[in-house]
């Protein structure tokens, strides 16, 4: 499975708190499972047409939160044993995902009511 | 008589460049036999068409280029094998020009999470053997009146030779529509293209040693023609075979 990610450029967000999030999301889904090697530094900036410093900003916060880990040149793989334990990084994850979501959707100018109702059907279906 | 030859050559060239102006740079053929899948492979191949944006003056440029070198080698006494040196570096920053243009077209943002090296889209013992026979064309540098020739085929296919490593490289060209389509379609076009220039590298010096070689040549120049012919054939099938391996199957979108 394509596990694809995107930098937007105008939401509130740094492009590396964006990148982050959603590899931590990925993982958290399953769909970038233990041990899964990552892009390189290089290729990830290239594709997503940012700083090779932002890239590398977010493969070490994901590092040091425990998410990733680094081969040197061998590259950065998945952690074989993720954090989903640790409760407070999970309800940090959480919100910060809904409140990235959240912006987003705002900023393409639905009401908030219009989220809550889809969201409240999505979560009941 | 070889000049005339060698002009009916260059003029067919500037003929195929007009009728197939993007042949350096042109997408691979897909062959799907699932109608779902080549509607949704059609749909990405316009959509990329858009983005790319590579003009049709550089395959024209290179035919005009065609048939000035075929004027050249019919009315003058130049060396046909240096007018085809020439041709051959044209041919090099032609495909540089337009790996600038797939470089800078327009980024989407959008990445897959998944690893890309140049070993994945074609194995790095070809650039090593491409590189080998391009420093081969220098064993015709004895010829003196190839001198230049070979040291021309030879700058020019090396150029060629980092342009098909360059080509390897280039960032993913995904909108986020349909990731699973436009994933292949990306790992297909970047291999078609980065071959296509490692095909390009691989004839010059192949061409240029045949021109040289003829009773007088030493057992080395000899040596370099087989050398040249047998990478390249062997190259041009390697490659005919991968671009003609089945697809997999596209997940749902």
């Amino acid at each position: 499975m394509s596990v694809a990610i995107a930098v937007d450029p105008e939401i509130e967000l740094a492009p590396y708190q964006q990148i982050e999030e959603q590899i931590r999301a990925a993982i958290q889904r399953g769909d970038l499972v233990p041990g899964a090697l990552l892009p390189t530094v290089r290729q990830l900036a290239d594709d997503l047409n940012v700083a090779p410093n932002t890239v590398a900003r977010a493969y070490a916060d994901l590092q040091q939160e425990g998410w990733v880990v680094s081969e040197g040149r061998r590259g950065t793989r998945v952690a074989e044993r993720i954090p989903t334990t640790d409760k407070r990084v999970r309800t940090g994850v959480l919100r910060e995902t809904l409140e990235h979501a959240l912006a987003s959707l705002v900023g393409r100018g639905y009401s908030r009511a219009e989220i809550l109702a889809e969201l409240r059907r999505l979560t009941e279906s | 008589m070889l000049h005339w030859i060698w002009a009916a050559v260059f003029a067919g060239l500037g003929v195929f460049y007009i009728f197939k102006p993007g042949c350096l740079c042109g997408m691979p053929k897909f062959r799907i036999p699932d109608a779902a899948d080549r509607s949704r492979i059609d749909a990405v191949l316009t959509r990329r068409k858009e983005i790319e944006r590579i003009p049709r003056y550089i395959g024209l440029y290179l035919s005009a280029v065609s048939f000035a070198l075929a004027a050249v080698a019919a009315f003058t006494p130049v060396q046909p094998a240096l007018l085809y040196g020439i041709l051959c570096l044209e041919i090099a920053i032609v495909n540089a020009v337009t790996y600038f243009y797939l470089r800078t077209a327009p980024p989407k943002r959008i990445a897959v999470l998944a690893p890309r090296s140049v070993g994945s889209v074609i194995p790095w013992y070809w650039f090593a053997l491409a590189m080998a026979s391009a420093l081969a064309a220098l064993t015709m540098v004895s010829n003196t009146a190839y001198a230049i020739s070979a040291v021309v085929v030879c700058v020019s296919s090396l150029f060629t030779i980092a342009i098909a490593w360059r080509l390897t490289q280039l960032p993913a060209l995904l909108s986020g529509d349909d990731i699973a389509t436009e994933q292949l379609v990306d790992d297909r076009a970047r291999r078609a293209r980065s071959s296509n220039a490692l095909v390009l590298a691989l004839v010059q010096p192949f061409v240029l040693c045949s021109q040289v070689v003829d009773g007088a040549t030493t057992d080395v120049q000899l040596s370099a023609l087989y050398f040249t012919l047998a990478v390249f054939l062997v190259y041009a099938i390697w490659s005919v075979y991968k671009a003609n391996a089945p697809l997999p199957a596209l997940t749902a979108q």
